[in-house]
């Protein structure tokens, strides 16, 4: 359900989760990151992405933290317990010190404000973690 | 007649003397109608002195009665007064009974106003305390009166450092200052058993003669209105979100439409991309301002101090601004003093401070004009100085300059990108720091902030 699976044929077949519930920003990630050549999966709301990461495997999740059924904060601390090796980017619009600080500790690799990040400055920090 | 002589000489003699007697009687009879004439004058002087006499007995008769009729007047005054002595008596004792019934009746009022109510003398000895002092503060009048109040009361800040004997209103308004009224800063009262509530407080002097007598303190419990407080800037950090999102959409679209994601965009359609970008940038900024001050107002900032180095950081933000002030051609000048040492603050926050202090001097000095910065180590404090030759403060607007949301004047028209939070979060931040923030600043000739840092230990 709200599940959409694209593939290219690119240098990067590194494959990508995104977890975001607003469809606008969730389809500007998507057309980004399909542009850099990952191969994408988008789901609406957190309950979906650990439906989806218990069958696939993915390099990269990108993870918003407000959502429906399922928040992020509930999907990292699932992770956590599964022992997840899988870099997280949170992309939110939370910016209270206590997120940060309780998203870091759930293992988050880098946290992003939305509001105050370019696209093009998250794409390119995954880029810089496939490259090393 | 000779013969007549001779014969009658005898005759003669007694016609002689009848003659002689004759003219006696009519000298005789003349003195009687002399004295008929003068005794007749006499009775007209009589009857005259009589008349004159009946009159006088008539005037006394009158004036008599006169007498009679003033004497029975007084006697009716006499009587008329003493009844109105006793009214008036009577009117004494009421009104001494008014008077006594209204004093109670102001006491009582005094007593039972809502706010805590305090008196004190020449000396800030309490001389009178309220039921809502009692109640507020857990001190009741016999153990307290007489002593000072700000001793017995002690006066906190936000962060529980006591407001020192000469800082206090009581002692300012004591010493000749008109009228001071604290609603701005909240600060705590502290409790008998030190617990602690909000408050704010309005002191007048009392003046007798043209000389301060003592003062007057009234001080409510603003709990509920921090609450509110609280509320209202719950909802700005939530609408601030909420904000965020529909903003990110924007940047995030209008960036990859100048990146070409959707084809090749005209020279024309660029610029009126950049504009949306821009405009939606600011907009972005003015969001994350919001949320600075509300996160400032919930002290939901924790400061995560560390040794820093004051200089660098400062020279970061210069550098932030410095293609603005290139633009601007102003000349900038810079210095730093040898050995300053690192101080133990939060870089971001005292960061953002300087950020908003030296923003302004870049918004609001002219081109051409003049900004200087200064470190300088001042005793155990680092006395930071961002001067420029700029538009300046107008003075009747200078007490309101760290107000939220205010904007002077003079700059209103000049700049519309303004909030008027800067210099709010500047203090707030500095303040949390232990740091204090002030200036001076003359219309048309430029503002001078300077920010004093302790060097030692940065609280909470």
């Amino acid at each position: 359900m709200g599940t959409k699976c694209h593939i290219m044929i690119v240098k990067n077949i590194e494959k990508i989760l995104i977890i975001e519930d607003e469809r606008s920003l969730s389809r500007a990630l998507e057309i980004k990151f399909l542009k850099a050549g990952f191969i994408v999966d988008s789901v609406f709301n957190g309950e979906d992405g650990i439906r989806l990461l218990e069958s696939n495997t993915y390099s990269l999740i990108l993870l918003d933290l407000v959502m429906p059924k399922m928040d992020g904060f509930a999907v990292l601390t699932i992770l956590k317990a599964k022992k997840n090796r899988i870099p997280v980017f949170v992309l939110t619009n939370l910016n209270q010190q206590n997120d940060v600080k309780r998203a870091k500790e759930l293992g988050v690799k880098d946290f992003f404000i939305k509001s105050n990040t370019p696209i093009s400055v998250i794409v390119d920090r995954a880029i810089e973690i496939f490259k090393k | 007649m000779k013969t007549y002589k001779t014969n009658n000489s005898e005759n003669y003699d007694i016609a002689l003397k009848l003659e002689v007697l004759a003219r006696e009687k009519e000298s005789t009879r003349r003195k009687l109608v002399i004295t008929a004439k003068e005794l007749a004058l006499t009775a007209k002087e009589k009857e005259k002195a009589r008349q004159k006499l009946v009159i006088i007995a008539r005037q006394l008769a009158v004036a008599a009665r006169e007498k009679e009729r003033t004497r029975r007047k007084l006697e009716v005054t006499a009587r008329a007064l003493k009844k109105l002595h006793e009214t008036l008596e009577k009117k004494v004792l009421e009104r001494t009974e008014d008077i006594e019934r209204i004093r109670s009746k102001n006491e009582a009022i005094l007593a039972s106003i809502g706010d805590g109510l305090v008196v004190v003398d020449k000396g800030g000895k309490i001389t009178y305390l309220n039921r809502s002092f009692e109640e507020m503060l857990g001190w009741n009048t016999k153990e307290i009166i007489g002593k000072s109040m700000v001793q017995v009361v002690p006066r906190e800040d936000q962060n529980g450092i006591k407001v020192s004997f000469k800082e206090r209103i009581l002692t300012q308004v004591l010493s000749g200052q008109k009228f001071v009224a604290d609603l701005t800063n909240p600060f705590y009262y502290v409790r008998k058993d030190k617990s602690r509530f909000p408050t704010s407080s309005i002191v007048a002097p009392v003046v007798l003669g043209g000389e301060i007598v003592g003062a007057v303190e009234v001080f409510r419990d603003i709990t509920k209105e921090k609450e509110i407080d609280k509320a209202k800037t719950e909802f700005v950090s939530l609408a601030s979100h909420q904000l965020r999102t529909p903003l990110s959409t924007v940047n995030w679209y209008s960036e990859m439409l100048l990146a070409g994601d959707a084809g090749r965009v005209t020279p024309n359609q660029k610029k009126y991309l950049e504009e949306i970008y821009r405009g939606n940038q600011r907009m972005v900024d003015l969001v994350n301002t919001l949320l600075d001050v509300s996160r400032i107002e919930l002290g939901t900032f924790i400061a995560e101090s560390k040794p820093t180095n004051i200089i660098e950081l400062v020279q970061d933000v210069i550098k932030e601004y410095s293609q603005q002030i290139d633009k601007k051609k102003i000349k900038f000048s810079s210095v730093f003093g040898k050995n300053i040492p690192l101080i133990q603050v939060d870089p971001k926050l005292i960061g953002m401070a300087v950020q908003n202090i030296l923003s302004n001097a870049v918004k609001y000095t002219p081109t051409g004009k003049k900004i200087g910065v200064s470190i300088l180590l001042d005793g155990k404090n680092i006395l930071l100085e961002i001067s420029d030759t700029g538009y300046g403060i107008p003075k009747e607007q200078q007490s309101k300059i760290f107000t939220k949301l205010f904007r002077a004047d003079n700059v209103v028209g000049k700049d519309t990108v303004g909030t008027g939070l800067g210099l709010y979060i500047a203090k707030s931040v500095l303040e949390q720091a232990n740091g204090k923030i002030w200036f001076i600043s003359e219309e048309n000739k430029g503002t001078t902030f300077f920010v004093n840092l302790p060097i030692g230990k940065h609280k909470k």
